[in-house]
């Protein structure tokens, strides 16, 4: 729709419906670059969100037992041929201490829901499955009797890794991504604001300044993947830091986080304009008060923001720690920094490697929970960069 | 307005009086003299010529320095202006006020017909005096109705002067037809009065000149 | 009439270039002294030097002395931060720091000791306050930001700022020129106040202000000090040319 352009005033030029027309087709030439670039992020999403949501339900059937000294003792031979191919190893293996825990079952029988194994929940999902057709028909038998239902998987959220893949899970690597990023956190924060500090107010302005605060920047753009050797050459043989560890995966991402640390702490401190210093200096005050009770708590929104995003980017960081060992395979959770652990881009990259069809689901539903994770981090860090923005 | 540039303005005008009342005081020492016919009075002005140019100056270049450091606008300005011109009539004044003082003193004697001279010289030198003392008084007037009225006062008396001289000097000039020997004395008294009459001249000046700078308009030389 | 400040033969240099050249000059206790010229003639440069804040430009070197008091604060002896005590600065843009208006005042103070936190700080406050004449405006909003007044009142605070620790010498870098001409007026009023117990040293671009508060005037052109007088010698009867040239707007 084009306005009637009037000819016959002083306001006309020549050129401009040429113009008009030209700038619009400019409008829609970036137009469509921005839908096609979300067109893609959409088409991703989608993709990663229909393979993982299978993952968050888990089929279980009910199952009555009797229990006594017997089950105890040999939990495997409880179920017939059939079902036990249906239902899961590990929810047998675990049936013991069950009792163990509830001794007033010994002597009765109990109704249970017992968990069914990858094979089956994958039949039950309408996926390729392994199942023989004798058991294919229990399990219809069983559905017929109504004895099977889907529950929402606590599994997923609460168990480590497992060669049984029903029974696999995120938590382990969840644990070790919060302690690798509390490691990194805190050597990487501190000195990186710290360095900005110095860098910013205290260091002269000479050419060794000059070349220390390029060689930063570099450091920005260093392939991540050298940044594993140095921890595996430096911390882990020199410095002898447990292999595997969170806190040899942490100095390893200090190290990588430091330079944007850096260098958004400095700007966060460019920021602050020279009056503030100048009222500070004109009242007779030295340089460190100046810097700690003015300078710093205005910047402290644009140090805080690029703490977020440095931690954000370090906790989808994959090939470092996978040179420095973070990609064992750890069934039980540990809570110590010094043991082996893994994180959650690495959990997702070995699953992705995995036989088993019940893990494809897994590594989608583990890149959802990745994400998620990553994007609330960056909202968070939005959200507080305006909270605490001080107005002049 | 800063309180330096207030002071200022205040003092200057202050001073302004301070000269006017000088010469306002010599002339009625002259109004007493002759009211009370003792024409010996007359030496007795205080008025030193010298004293009154060396104030006039410290006046000039106050206000010079105020017009530097301040740069007064509009009301301020005209009253500025008005009186750096007022100085220069107070002087003129002041000097009239005391030839007068010294020819009649020297011109007069028995011999001439005092009766008729200080008949009519009084009502002169009163009128001079009352058109001087009513422009003076225009400097401390805020009320821009009494300004004015104030001026017509003063340009009534003045034109009175003009009236009353211009019957003395008939008078003197018939004097003088039917003596001639005391034509001298007769020519220098009417000097003496001419001085009262442009007294009253001088008063319509600064009142013309009060007015202006009180009411606004223009500058005009009157 | 004592002599507060005195310069000898200082020089300065950005780098390469002389920015000041000999400048002699006695600056009187209890007295207003402006210092005027056109831009880049480093009136501000010279101001600075005598609070030492060209030390915070690498590439300023100064030479000569400058002595406040008898003492050469570029003694080696002398710690800078204690010169900047005795000598404060009000800049052109008002700076109030971002802190609430008790804090704006009482932070420098109590870093250097001038007072205890509680009732001594608070009374320092308010005489500070009330010294800048901007005591009645704030006294219910202690606790707002310094950054909420107006222009004129931000001023006023950076100069109660500056009176809180308790200087000798004051100086005025501009302090009116970001400020309409009411905010323009009360702080000139506040200056002619102020000399009563400090020494005023102020730079402006504005020779009518000059003019009006400044006992002393100093010319400089080009890095020298052309004529340095009463001001209304200078505005009267300069008796350099170039003073008069520029006093009566035929350059600059």
């Amino acid at each position: 729709m084009s306005k009637k352009i009037n000819k016959n005033n002083n306001f006309y030029i020549p050129q401009i419906e040429k113009r008009n027309k030209s700038a619009k087709r400019f409008r829609w030439y970036a137009l469509s670059a921005v839908v096609l670039s979300l067109s893609f992020l959409a088409f991703f999403l989608f993709d990663i969100v229909k393979a993982g949501i299978p993952a968050f339900t888990q089929s279980y059937v009910t199952l009555e037992i009797s229990v006594d000294e017997e089950t105890a003792d040999n939990p495997y031979g409880i179920l017939d041929r059939d079902m036990s191919r249906l239902v899961s190893r590990a929810w047998l293996r675990s049936f013991p201490k069950e009792i163990e825990a509830h001794p007033e079952w010994i002597g009765t029988t109990q109704k249970f829901s017992a968990l069914l194994n990858a094979e089956a929940d994958q039949y039950l999902k309408g996926n390729k499955n392994r199942l023989r057709d004798r058991q294919i028909k229990k399990l219809e038998t069983l559905k017929e009797e109504g004895r099977v239902e889907t529950k929402f998987n606590v599994i997923f959220f609460f168990t480590g890794d497992s060669k049984i893949p029903e029974n696999a899970g995120f938590y382990a690597a969840i644990i070790g991504s919060v302690l690798t990023m509390l490691v990194t956190m805190s050597l990487a924060v501190p000195i990186g604001v710290m360095t900005a500090v110095y860098l910013e107010e205290f260091a002269p302005d000479n050419k060794l300044t000059q070349i220390i605060e390029i060689n930063i920047n570099n450091l920005a753009a260093i392939p991540s993947i050298l940044f594993g050797l140095l921890g595996l050459a430096i911390f882990i043989n020199f410095f002898g830091v447990p292999r595997s560890s969170p806190l040899a995966g942490g100095m390893t991402l200090a190290l990588m986080s430091l330079p944007i640390i850096i260098v958004s702490s400095k700007a966060a401190l460019k920021s602050v304009p020279a009056s503030i210093r100048q009222a500070g200096y004109g009242l007779g005050l030295t340089k460190w008060q100046v810097t700690r009770d003015h300078v710093l708590p205005l910047a402290f929104p644009g140090i805080l923001t690029g703490s977020i995003i440095a931690l954000a980017q370090a906790m989808g960081e994959t090939a470092p720690l996978i040179i420095v060992g973070m990609i064992a395979f750890v069934p039980d959770a540990m809570t110590s920094l010094t043991s082996a652990a893994t994180v959650m881009p690495a959990q997702i990259y070995t699953w992705s490697g995995m036989p088993e069809r019940a893990y494809i689901e897994k590594t989608a539903a583990g890149i959802i929970v990745l994400l998620s994770v990553l994007i609330s981090l960056n909202t968070i860090a939005v959200i507080l960069r305006k909270k605490f923005e001080v107005k002049w | 307005m800063l309180k330096v540039y207030e002071e200022k303005l205040e003092a200057i005008k202050a001073d302004i009086l301070e000269i006017g009342h000088e010469v306002i005081d010599a002339m009625e020492v002259c109004f007493r003299a002759l009211q009370n016919d003792h024409i010996c009075d007359l030496s007795n002005i205080e008025l030193s010529e010298k004293k009154i140019l060396a104030k006039s100056n410290e006046i000039d270049n106050k206000i010079i320095a105020t017009l530097a450091l301040y740069a007064p606008e509009a009301r301020d300005l005209r009253h500025l202006v008005s009186y750096l011109k007022i100085t220069n009539e107070l002087v003129r004044t002041g000097a009239n006020a005391k030839d007068f003082a010294k020819k009649f003193k020297k011109s007069f004697s028995d011999d001439l017909n005092t009766k008729m001279i200080l008949e009519y010289t009084i009502p002169l030198l009163k009128s001079a005096l009352l058109s001087l003392k009513t422009a003076l008084s225009i400097v401390d007037e805020k009320n821009e109705k009494h300004v004015e009225e104030k001026c017509r006062r003063v340009i009534v008396e003045e034109s009175k002067t003009d009236d009353i001289f211009s019957m003395i000097e008939k008078n003197i000039l018939k004097l003088i037809s039917q003596d001639l020997d005391l034509s001298k004395e007769y020519f220098d008294m009417l000097k003496a009065l001419r001085r009262l009459e442009k007294i009253a001249d001088r008063s319509v000046s600064i009142a013309n000149l009060l007015q202006y700078a009180e009411v606004g308009g223009e500058i005009v030389q009157s | 009439m004592d002599v507060k400040v005195k310069i000898e033969d200082l020089n300065l240099w950005y780098g390469a270039n002389q920015a000041l050249h000999n400048i002699n000059i006695d600056l009187y206790d209890n007295k207003i002294t402006a210092l005027i010229g056109a831009s880049g003639c480093g009136k501000s440069t010279f101001l600075r030097c005598l609070n030492r804040m060209n030390d915070l430009v690498g590439s300023a070197r100064i030479e000569g002395n400058v002595l406040v008091e008898g003492v050469d604060i570029y003694d080696k002896s002398i710690d800078v931060v204690s010169v900047r005590k005795r000598v404060g600065m009000v800049f052109q843009q008002p700076n109030p720091f971002p802190k609430s208006i008790y804090e704006n005042i009482a932070y420098a103070p109590l870093k250097h000791g001038i007072v205890k936190k509680g009732s001594d700080c608070d009374e320092l406050v308010e005489s500070s306050l009330k010294s800048a004449g901007i005591w009645d405006e704030v006294k219910e909003k202690l606790q707002a930001p310094g950054t909420s007044l107006s222009g004129g009142q931000q001023q006023r605070l950076c100069i109660a700022r500056t009176i809180a620790v308790k200087p000798d010498v004051i100086l005025m870098d501009e302090p009116t020129s970001a400020l309409d001409p009411i905010s323009t007026e009360k702080i000139e009023a506040l200056m002619l106040e102020l000399k009563e117990k400090y020494t005023i040293i102020t730079v402006t671009h504005n020779m009518q202000q000059a003019a009006r508060i400044a006992d002393y005037t100093a010319f400089f052109h080009l890095g020298e000090l052309i004529e340095y007088d009463e001001t209304e010698t200078i505005f009267v009867n300069p008796k350099v040319k170039k003073t008069e040239d520029y006093i009566t707007g035929r350059f600059g």
